[in-house]
């Protein structure tokens, strides 16, 4: 997993994290270094204080020739209780002046009355240092010290002090053990801190990032996140979200204030075609009963009369439920008998107009598609190529299942949509034609992007194609 | 100052083994008990300082080694000897450091190493070896690389143990006791040589002390054992008892003394 892939929630506490170990290690290794210079330093100050504090005596050894009290002396550092190998591990060799040793605390290693030359560390050529000052070298494995012992200006003998440089190992090990314990402990109580610290500072943005998520999936006014608001640049970026979420819901109530009322006003556009066939038989069936009036007792046929009556009333009826259901916001499932309350609404406005109506209601059964969406799509399509089109041309119309959707197919025989205006169909205001809101298409397109479906229209002069598709099965929004 | 407060001072050397203070503590309070006067252990680091302090009046009595004893004969006298594993002589044994070391296994073997003594004044840490010297070199000075004092048995042992010395001379109950008490280090040295027996290292007296209280001391140790206390303390430093001691037991040593003094002149 590439490290710049992962959320925040983890990188920013991560990276706090790798920040504070980075440090400790860093520090650490400093640390370390430091500690083992200074292990050396003071293994040899140590060393230094020890010959300093031996030689008096040691120089009464050497005078009174008493090699016991010499070894006692030399010894002394090491008696006791066994500590580490350290104290153990160094070698006091006391050297008279004809460079023999005299005694020393490691005596087989260092034989009585034997030259020291070649018994020392590193190659030969070991040469007394000259004047009366302690002079530090290093051999070889170890770290060697020479004080001369002087008495009354002569030097009598020599002091050698030999650090082996692995005690320096050892007693630095013994610290940076402990170190790295206090380290860990350290580590253990920060890591977390530093972790939970990331998170939190993270926390607001993730929220935010998640309530910024949900705009286009879910309705906006279910929409309820706590938002951070501080002065700091997540706490403006939340300010600024909250006002954009305000105008989004504006904009949202706008739209379905306008898409109502782009529904009445197709319930408008098709009121005086709906009069119209109102009248007919309304006209009929006055005409009806004027002429039973008339019609002498015995020859009267009230039922046949009755039956005309209700027929005609029915057919009224019928015209008058087709637009009732229009002007009401319906959420049903879509039955096949809307397509047919749509057509006898157009067919009123059609007929008018002398336009030839071809309608095909493919249907068999219920959709699950809101009736009340789709027979707004279906009727403002088709008045638009009604009233597109001139007198003696067709109009066609086709409503059937197809793969999974519902497909509505509006054909015109009308002169066609410029290519200018076929970019900007959808846009709100923008009809072309006077007197109208301008908000038909851009209405059926909302609906059937709520509904997550596709409009696509072809224009050429002689025949204009509208085709809608709306997936079946999807749960679309369930209001206009 | 009545005699009978009078403190009487014993004192010590590197002879016995044991110099703690606990059991110093424990004899004394016996013997106070016993001679019904205070007594006081005086201890040195050199035989010689015990010696001058004897002969100059400061102690009343002290447990030495049989060369002093014979070196001032006539202004010394014998109090009591120590009975060891039955005997009341005891042997100088050149040591040498166990383990590797197996070349040497005679005291000619020791030529140019690196010898230890204990005490210039000790029979078996000094008179004995060079005595020895003198039937194997006609240069004794010059036997040794280096050779040296370690002031006490004890220290004789650690010194051969722990390499400082090839060889060296201890008396041969010190050393019997030493790897008795600290088992650890018994391994560490081995006998190379035996010396003949000599007379145990004795308590004396100076000839002018009290005649009474000398003989009072005598008699409180050669009872030391008839004591339940007494026999205690008696096994803590691994001896039977305290016996009347025999002059002539000490002719040896006065002959060994002799010839070595007189190769020096």
């Amino acid at each position: 997993m590439r490290f710049g892939a992962r959320s925040y929630r983890t990188r920013i506490p991560l990276s706090l994290v790798a920040v504070a170990m980075g440090t400790a290690l860093a520090l650490s290794m400093v640390m370390a270094y430091e500690t083992y210079l200074n292990v050396q330093v003071d293994n040899l100050r140590e060393g230094r204080r020890l010959a300093h504090a031996m030689i008096p005596v040691l120089r009464q050894a050497l005078k009174h020739e008493d090699v016991w009290q010499a070894y006692e002396i030399l010894r002394g550092p090491a008696a006791g209780p066994q500590e580490g190998s350290a104290v153990d591990a160094r070698r006091f060799v006391l050297v008279d002046k004809k460079g023999l040793v005299f005694a020393s605390n490691h005596p087989l290693d260092y034989p009585v009355a034997r030259p020291v030359g070649p018994l020392l560390p590193g190659p030969n050529g070991f040469s007394w240092p000259p004047g009366e000052q302690p002079v530090t070298r290093r051999l070889d494995h170890w770290q060697m010290m020479v004080a001369p012992i002087l008495s009354e200006d002569e030097v009598i003998g020599h002091l050698l002090v030999l650090l082996p440089r692995a005690a320096y190992w050892d007693r630095f090990i013994e610290i940076v053990r402990g170190g790295a314990l206090v380290m860990l402990l350290v580590l253990a109580v920060v890591l977390p801190i530093g972790w939970i610290w990331g998170r939190r500072m993270v926390a607001p943005l993730a929220r935010l990032s998640q309530c910024m998520a949900r705009v286009g999936r879910d309705d906006l006014r279910e929409i309820q996140c706590s938002i951070a608001t501080g002065d700091d640049e997540i706490g403006t970026l939340g300010r600024r979200f909250r006002e954009m979420l305000q105008g989004l819901r504006q904009k949202e109530a706008l739209e379905r204030q306008m898409v109502s009322q782009e529904r009445l006003a197709a319930v408008g556009r098709v009121a005086a075609g709906v009069a119209h066939e109102i009248n007919n038989p309304v006209g009929g069936l006055l005409v009806a009963i004027d002429t039973y009036r008339h019609t002498p007792l015995e020859r009267r046929q009230s039922d046949k009369t009755l039956d005309f009556i209700e027929r005609g009333l029915r057919q009224v009826q019928e015209a008058m439920q087709a637009l009732l259901v229009e002007s009401r916001l319906e959420t049903r499932a879509l039955q096949p008998q809307d397509i047919d309350d749509v057509q006898r609404l157009i067919q009123a406005e059609s007929a008018t107009r002398e336009r030839r109506l071809h309608w095909h209601n493919r249907l068999s059964g219920p959709v699950a598609l809101p009736a009340g969406s789709v027979r707004q799509i279906l009727l403002n399509l088709a008045l638009n190529a009604v009233q597109a089109t001139g007198p003696g041309q067709r109009v066609e119309v086709v409503v059937e299942p197809r793969d999974a959707a519902l497909v509505v197919e509006v054909v015109d025989e009308g002169p066609g949509i410029p290519q200018h205006h076929l970019e900007r169909l959808f846009e709100p205001f923008n009809s072309g034609r006077a007197g109208g809101t301008g908000l038909g298409l851009w209405v059926t397109y909302q609906t059937v992007t709520q509904l997550r479906g596709e409009i696509e229209v072809t224009s050429e002069e002689g025949r204009t194609r509208f085709l809608v598709r709306l997936p079946l099965g999807e749960g679309g929004a369930s209001h206009v | 100052m009545s005699a009978a407060a009078a403190v009487i001072r014993i004192g010590l050397t590197p002879v016995i083994l044991d110099d703690q203070t606990t059991f110093l503590n424990a004899w004394r309070r016996w013997l106070e008990g016993r001679l019904g006067q205070p007594v006081r252990f005086v201890q040195r680091a050199k035989y010689r300082d015990i010696t001058d302090l004897l002969l100059g009046g400061y102690l009343d009595a002290a447990w030495v080694c049989g060369y002093p004893y014979v070196q001032h004969r006539h202004r010394l006298r014998l109090l009591a000897v120590p009975e060891y594993k039955g005997v009341t002589t005891y042997h100088s044994y050149i040591i040498a450091r166990a383990g590797t070391d197996q070349r040497i296994t005679a005291f000619k073997d020791l030529r140019g190493g690196v010898f230890a003594f204990s005490d210039p004044d000790s029979n078996s840490g000094y008179l004995y070896p060079s005595y020895r010297l003198l039937s194997i070199t006609r240069d004794p000075d010059h036997f040794f690389r280096r050779s040296f004092f370690t002031w006490a048995h004890r220290n004789t042992v650690d010194a051969v143990a722990s390499g400082l010395a090839d060889a060296g001379a201890v008396d041969s109950y010190v050393w019997e006791s030493y790897r008795h008490l600290h088992p650890e280090h018994a391994g560490e040295t081995r006998v190379i040589e035996r010396s003949p027996p000599f007379g145990f290292p004795p308590l004396v007296t100076r000839a002018r002390l009290d005649a009474s209280l000398a003989s009072r001391l005598a008699r409180v140790l050669h009872t030391m054992e008839a004591d339940a206390d007494g026999r205690r303390l008696l096994s803590r430093l691994f001896l039977d008892r305290f016996v009347e001691p025999r002059d002539a037991d000490y002719d040896g040593i006065a002959e060994m003394a002799a010839q070595v003094e007189a190769r020096r002149r």
